[in-house]
């Protein structure tokens, strides 16, 4: 087991889960949402990884990385 | 207002009828114009009238007991509407008919429309295909209620079941529950959900094996349970 904290420097990886994404930063919380995707509140956050995630949406992976990573909705 | 009885050709029932028939319906009716809000008849009424909608939209609403209501339709111009009294004696109305704005529509005794299906086979088709116009949509509605509220709750039911005691084992998510334990968690039978997993296997949404389900695409369960479900 492994601590993290709030930490404005870590930085959103492709394998995470949507589950560790938003626990580790919550303010992607409004990325999901920007880009149509049912992950906020979903079931499944903890079995679907970033990667999937772009997959199942067909967004380009690198872009949603750095949007998740900019941590805006824009 | 005048009434053009070759108008009447537009009305789906009267689509056949010669002139004269036309010239004897307006003849025979009565062009009765309210206002938006009012109403051309009310629930449980004897239903003494048909109506043809020549202005204005009316819809058709029916409550329960406690007062809750339902609308069953919109009626747009040149639609026949409250015929059943035609076709039997003693019917009263089954729902209120409420105007959407100013409207205006002929009123014709259930009597005189009758006494016109005697001899008048256009007529009689017309209404039924009216009538199995009507059952065809309530047929699907009543499908779509029935079915698609299990189908939400059921994949909501695994969804939540997968968040708790679903396993990732080579990149698909498996649920180490059998059917019965499916039903139960869901509140329906065994063979709602037999028959409802069968359709989703044959999607390939899922794969059901002894004692598990495992989840081919997770993201279409989620689809179903938020009721966004293009197909």
């Amino acid at each position: 087991m492994y601590l993290w904290s709030m930490n404005e420097d870590v930085q959103v990886q492709s394998h995470w889960t949507v589950d560790e994404t938003l626990r580790r930063v919550p303010q992607t919380a409004k990325v999901f949402i920007k880009y149509k995707t049912q992950c906020v509140g979903c079931f499944l956050q903890k079995f679907c990884r970033i990667k999937d995630v772009a997959e199942v949406y067909q967004v380009n992976l690198d872009e949603f990385l750095k949007s998740l990573n900019d941590k805006k909705g824009e | 207002m005048k009434i053009n009885p070759t108008d009447l050709n537009q009305v789906d029932v009267l689509k056949d009828a010669p002139l004269e028939d036309l010239n004897l319906i307006v003849e025979k009716s009565i062009l009765r114009s309210i206002e938006e809000d009012s109403f051309y008849f009310f629930q449980g009424d004897p239903a003494k009238y048909a109506y043809i909608l020549v202005t204005g939209r009316v819809k058709l609403v029916q409550s329960n007991p406690a007062g809750q209501q339902v609308n069953l339709r919109t009626i747009k111009q040149w639609e026949m509407f409250a015929a059943l009294g035609a076709i039997r004696s003693d019917a009263t109305y089954p729902v209120a008919a409420q105007a959407l704005e100013p409207s205006s529509a002929l009123a014709i005794e259930s009597d005189v429309l009758r006494e016109m299906m005697q001899t008048r086979p256009y007529l009689n088709m017309g209404l039924m295909q009216l009538m199995t116009g009507y059952i065809q949509e309530m047929q699907n509605r009543y499908r779509e209620l029935a079915t698609e509220k299990v189908e939400r709750r059921l994949a909501l039911t695994i969804l939540r079941l997968a968040s708790q005691v679903g396993i990732k084992s080579q990149g698909q998510i498996e649920l180490p529950l059998s059917q019965q334990d499916i039903a139960e968690a869901s509140g329906s039978t065994i063979y709602t959900v037999s028959r409802t997993l069968s359709e989703w296997e044959k999607r390939g949404l899922i794969e059901t094996g002894r004692g598990r389900i495992v989840m081919r695409n997770p993201h279409g369960l989620v689809e179903i349970a938020e009721g966004i479900e293009s197909a």
